[in-house]
């Protein structure tokens, strides 16, 4: 008897023990690191370069509806053009994409766009952020339980740049959903417009511990005859010494400032775009 | 010796399932007791208290670094001053710290602390991992950045920030004192109630200022939930709050508000 007690208490002080040496190894954040072959799926803090996907949605956007049609035929893009609607300016200059006068690319564009590639992901209680170096810009995707913003609630939030977001799990895919978007953001270089009833929804998988899959969907029936199903974005994790310069680590020193400033696109245009 | 082992087994446990919780947990965000851990500063602050005033005697590269800038306190009409900022440039730091009053939020990250401000939609990393201030070559080959490469470290329950490397073009403040990319900025904060940090700036730019500038200390007084709770949502950023200042935005601004000027004079 007094060696079965013995016995059943010291299997429960190795059962804790390993309980707390797992738990102090799961904190967000405390991954193996790039290269190694163990990962958590549920674990996507780090940092991430683009490594893969189109440069919008998807190289091909579902029908417009004519008020999608009317609003494209008001965008003069000056990176490339998908729609005769809106055929690309023939010099910079005479192309109206509101992020060459350094307003803000908003989402979908900043995760989208292939321009620039680099975010940090941090993971904390209750939320993500994606901490984009493109606008040295951060996005919350809140975990902590929250409804997505709906009806008057959103009506009276009004339009955000990056929207609301709210994820949750759904097995080892993360499933965001953004809404309240401010509509004079494009979707994308080529000039793809969005209304403020749009609705995002992003899936993410981490696949392998080197690689972050993410594919959106584009709900926004006032502007697209049916849902925009993207294809699938790559990202890999980054090594720190991909991002560290001069002995700084991190997306945001000197070298990698990525803030539009007006001054230095009128210094561009006084030079001769 | 049967009682002696099975009485050191129930503390062996306690000790156990007390670390099993304690690995969860993360800083403390505050309560609404008088308890607070001084060295944690998570949350929503908003600084208090007037814009630093009054300045060391700049140096002949500092008034001539000033020459040319109209802040708008020497203007009739807010548009007819060049403030940089007026034309959603990056106010930079330290003025988007020291001299707003705008919500920040403090997050401790492991290896830094993150400053999330409401305004412009932009943040700052303040390194915790035991790097050096750049400087010499590496500071030049880093260049300039709007809001300078920051390190921190504790002394005692004081944190204390260093930065440098900030781009000289954006205005010190309001009042258009000048900055330098060598300029070295010592910020120390520190909790001192639940709900209260102090912080203090000195500016040490001898490019500019003939000697270092102490600024009088601020407050940031934590926020009240029902501050960044809007219809339901929680956080710094909505709708409601969106302060990312767009150029597509300022014109119109400009035209409706600024241009009226801020003492009421209507345009004719």
């Amino acid at each position: 008897m007094r060696h079965r007690v013995i016995r059943l208490i010291s299997a429960l002080v190795l059962c804790v023990s390993f309980a707390v040496i797992a738990s102090a190894d799961q904190r967000p954040g405390a991954d193996v690191g790039p290269g190694s072959s163990q990962f958590d799926p549920h674990d996507l803090a780090g940092v991430w370069r683009r490594d893969g996907g189109d440069r919008s949605i998807s190289p091909q956007a579902p029908p417009l509806t004519p008020a999608g049609q009317a609003r494209m035929a008001a965008h003069i893009p000056a990176g490339g053009s998908r729609n005769p609607l809106a055929p690309v300016a023939s010099s910079p200059e005479l192309s109206n994409d509101p992020v060459l006068t350094c307003n803000p690319k908003g989402f979908p564009r900043l995760l989208v766009d292939t321009a620039h590639e680099v975010h940090e992901v941090i993971q904390l209680n209750g939320r993500l952020l994606q901490l984009w170096q493109e606008e040295r810009r951060p996005r919350e995707i809140w975990t902590d339980g929250r409804a997505v913003p709906s009806a008057e609630n959103l009506e009276d939030l009004g339009p955000a740049w990056y929207g609301h977001s709210v994820g949750e799990w759904q097995g080892d895919t993360l499933v965001v959903q953004t809404v309240g978007l401010d509509e004079r953001a494009w979707v994308d270089l080529f000039g793809y417009p969005k209304s403020t009833d749009a609705r995002v929804e992003e899936r993410y998988r981490r696949v392998d511990a080197d690689t972050l899959t993410i594919e959106l969907t584009l709900y926004d029936p006032q502007i697209y005859t049916t849902p925009w199903v993207s294809d699938t974005k790559t990202w890999k994790k980054q090594p720190r010494d991909t991002v560290t310069f001069f002995g700084w680590y991190g997306l945001f020193s000197g070298v990698g400032e990525l803030t539009c400033a007006p001054m230095n696109v009128n210094a561009a245009n006084v030079r001769g775009r | 010796m049967r009682s002696r082992s099975l009485t050191s087994i129930p503390v062996l446990l306690s000790v156990l399932l007390f670390s099993v919780t304690a690995s969860g947990q993360q800083p403390n965000a505050g309560s609404a007791t008088s308890q607070f851990d001084p060295r944690d500063f998570s949350g929503y602050w908003i600084r208090e208290g007037p814009r630093p005033w009054g300045h060391p005697p700049l140096t002949r590269a500092g008034m001539a670094a000033m020459r040319g800038r109209l802040p708008d306190y020497l203007t009739t009409r807010s548009s007819d001053s060049n403030d940089p900022m007026y034309r959603c440039n990056p106010q930079g730091f330290p003025r988007l710290v020291w001299e707003e009053n705008e919500p920040i939020e403090f997050v401790h990250a492991g290896d830094r602390i993150l400053q999330l401000f409401q305004w412009e939609r932009t943040l700052r990393e303040l390194w915790l991992d035991g790097r050096e201030l750049p400087s010499g070559e590496n500071l030049t080959n880093l260049g300039p950045t709007w809001y300078g490469h920051s390190v921190g470290e504790w002394q005692g329950d004081t944190l204390v920030v260093m930065t440098t490397g900030v781009d000289e073009r954006a205005w010190l403040d309001e009042y258009a004192n000048p900055k330098s990319f060598d300029a070295q900025f010592e910020e120390r904060y520190r909790r001192i109630d639940v709900d209260t940090l102090e912080g203090q700036l000195t500016i040490n730019d001898p490019a500019n200022y003939t000697a270092p500038w102490v600024q009088p200390p601020s407050r940031f007084e934590r926020m009240r939930p029902e501050h960044v709770s809007y219809f339901g949502w929680d956080g710094l950023f909505s709708g409601v709050t969106d302060a990312i200042c767009a150029p597509m935005n300022e014109s119109g601004f400009n035209q409706s508000v600024r241009d009226p000027g801020i003492f009421g004079v209507l345009e004719q």
